[in-house]
């Protein structure tokens, strides 16, 4: 995290709540001259007790730093948490600051478990914490698996192939967007494809729903006459979100044979995948 | 609407959560204890104190009860020196977090040097993070244990108003009560208290101070002892508003001390487990139930 992150936080949380700032500096700042794992523990999980719930009444400063707007929506408490762990990184060595902060995940209570996996996002030496993030994807708490397919780019900057794939298929089998997810398209591959495909197949053999939005990866790929064939034959049983995502998706693949399908399919289809979001699932 | 504030939910099933939400119970409370043998390792003691305040808090929710804890080091682990001394050292990194409603449950079993050691060093902990205190007492020696315990408990400083006395019965209520702690019983199906003797200590005793519980875990026990003895005490004759106080609202004021625990919580958030449906791993695409 870049000092600017840092010091803007500061002032946001000085700003609104200035008496619980100042303890918080003020652990901080006898940190900085001792460090204690314990002491750190500790200022970590007192900023809820000492901030309360209230959120700032200034955070334009945040906004250089807040790519996909996950800090507008933060409190106070949420803001100095994340003050505690960059001021971490500014404080010990690197190998201090990993160990520190692997601790504070394995003892994370649950809104605190949501708070680290963002704070990923904005943290010095993102790449350490792979493993960590990976966890997080495999979670069945929708708050924790959610603070990282969403609104944030780190698992299409630092996971591998299978770790992408298997986020993508989670975020299918726990029902949350997948249309929305950072780097979607630019990590689209035909392993995760045939994934999808045959997660929607065993889906529909039990009479379940598929969501409409796991439509987007295939139809972006599709150029080959069975994998045409088999975004017609979804399409014609599909709902009508999943008739517009497949006409979408194919309508956004580079391969003349998909557009030319995806022309047949809706010819006069001017939609965006927020709109199609929207649309009523019938 | 009731409360079940000793229960250990991490040992029972999703059925339970079911039938107690049905029965009208709100929020529980999950003292940390023993898992029935021994622990051999802080690490596995340090993974058990976060699933309860991590899974089985998503797990309750899920069933519209709202889950909080007690974190503390358990009287019978206490005997071996070297987990307890490692435990205590994580103690502090989970006793400001959200939902810790007490230190629990800590006290004695067979009131040896290391108990009262770790019983000592955890009431220092209490008033360091100004948390309530949640007390075991012994099954064994138990009128002793408990007078001893609530010695300790003054020596340190504490005011009896911020600690709970658990697993009362009929020789150990008069002193509890007299000595102003907060009493409350366990309503086991075989032992300790039946709801019967409850229902004679309830018309005694009143219902100052007095609150009861379930404690159900992993021996014979019943999630639904609460709800159970709630009814009871009705049909007995008991007043409404002292019912309600004894299965609801001093439960709810004694270990509202932490400012952690608050009837907010329950009130505001509607049940809405559709959010949660599908795919999920508690609910395995099961009907969501939806609060009206």
């Amino acid at each position: 995290m870049s000092d600017n992150l840092n010091s803007a936080l500061q002032r946001v949380i000085e700003n609104t709540h200035s008496d619980a700032a100042d303890k918080l500096l003020a652990g901080l700042s006898s940190l900085k001259s001792a460090f204690s794992s314990q002491q750190f523990f500790y200022l970590f999980a007192i900023c809820p007790r000492w901030f309360g719930k209230g959120t700032p009444e200034e955070n334009t400063d945040l906004i250089p730093f807040d790519h996909y707007g996950v800090l507008h929506n933060w409190s106070n408490a949420q803001l100095a948490r994340l003050f505690v762990l960059s001021t971490l990184a500014q404080t010990v060595d690197k190998q201090s600051y990993k160990k520190n902060i692997n601790e504070l995940f394995k003892t994370a209570d649950l809104n605190e478990m949501v708070l680290l996996v963002h704070a990923l996002s904005f943290l010095p030496e993102p790449e350490a914490f792979v493993e960590r993030a990976r966890e997080a994807a495999r979670s069945n708490i929708e708050s924790v698996f959610c603070a990282l397919a969403h609104n944030s780019n780190y698992a299409s900057k630092y996971f591998d192939l299978a770790g992408w794939n298997q986020l993508v298929l989670k975020a299918a089998f726990l029902a949350v967007p997948i249309w929305s997810m950072v780097g979607l398209r630019e990590r689209n591959n035909t392993e995760l494809v045939t994934m999808l495909k045959n997660y929607a197949i065993e889906r529909q053999a039990a009479a379940r729903t598929v969501p409409w939005d796991l439509f987007c990866c295939p139809g972006w790929l599709a150029s080959s006459e069975p994998e045409l064939e088999f975004l017609v034959q979804q399409h014609a049983r599909g709902t009508n979100k999943i008739k517009a995502a497949i006409s979408m998706a194919l309508s956004e693949n580079t391969h003349r044979e998909a557009k030319k399908l995806a022309a047949t399919l809706a010819p006069q289809q001017k939609i965006s995948w927020q709109d199609i979001a929207t649309l009523e699932n019938e | 609407m009731y409360i079940d504030p000793h229960i250990h939910m991490s040992a029972r099933t999703t059925d339970d959560y079911q039938t107690m939400a049905e029965a009208g119970v709100v929020a529980v409370i999950e003292p940390a204890f023993w898992l029935g043998q021994p622990r051999t390792s802080v690490d596995t003691y340090r993974d058990y104190l976060a699933s309860l305040v991590g899974w089985e808090r998503f797990r309750a929710s899920q069933f519209g009860i709202s889950h909080y804890c007690a974190i503390g080091l358990n009287s019978k682990e206490a005997n071996n020196e070297e987990l307890a001394e490692a435990v205590m050292e994580i103690l502090p990194l989970f006793l400001a977090k959200e939902g810790v409603v007490a230190v629990g449950e800590i006290g004695f079993d067979e009131q040896t040097a290391l108990e009262e050691k770790y019983l000592r060093a955890q009431l220092e902990l209490a008033k360091q993070f100004d948390l309530p205190v949640m007390v075991h007492t012994p099954h064994r020696d138990k009128v002793q244990g408990t007078i001893l315990t609530m010695d300790i408990c003054e020596e340190h400083g504490l005011d009896p108003s911020q600690v709970i006395i658990d697993h009362n019965n009929e020789t150990t209520v008069k002193q509890v009560l007299e000595r102003g702690y907060w009493t409350a019983f366990t309503l086991y199906p075989q032992t300790k208290m039946g709801s019967e003797r409850m229902v004679n200590i309830a018309k005694e005793y009143g219902s100052e101070r007095i609150f009861i519980d379930s404690s159900a875990d992993w021996g014979v026990s019943d999630p639904l002892a609460v709800p159970k003895t709630a009814n009871l005490m009705l049909q007995s004759g008991i007043a409404k508003k002292d019912v309600e106080k004894i299965c609801y609202s001093n439960a709810l004021a004694a270990y509202a001390q932490s400012g952690q625990i608050s009837a907010e919580h329950w009130q505001k958030s509607a049940l809405d487990q559709s959010q949660l449906f599908e795919g999920n791993s508690v609910l395995r695409g099961q009907k969501p139930k939806v609060s009206e």
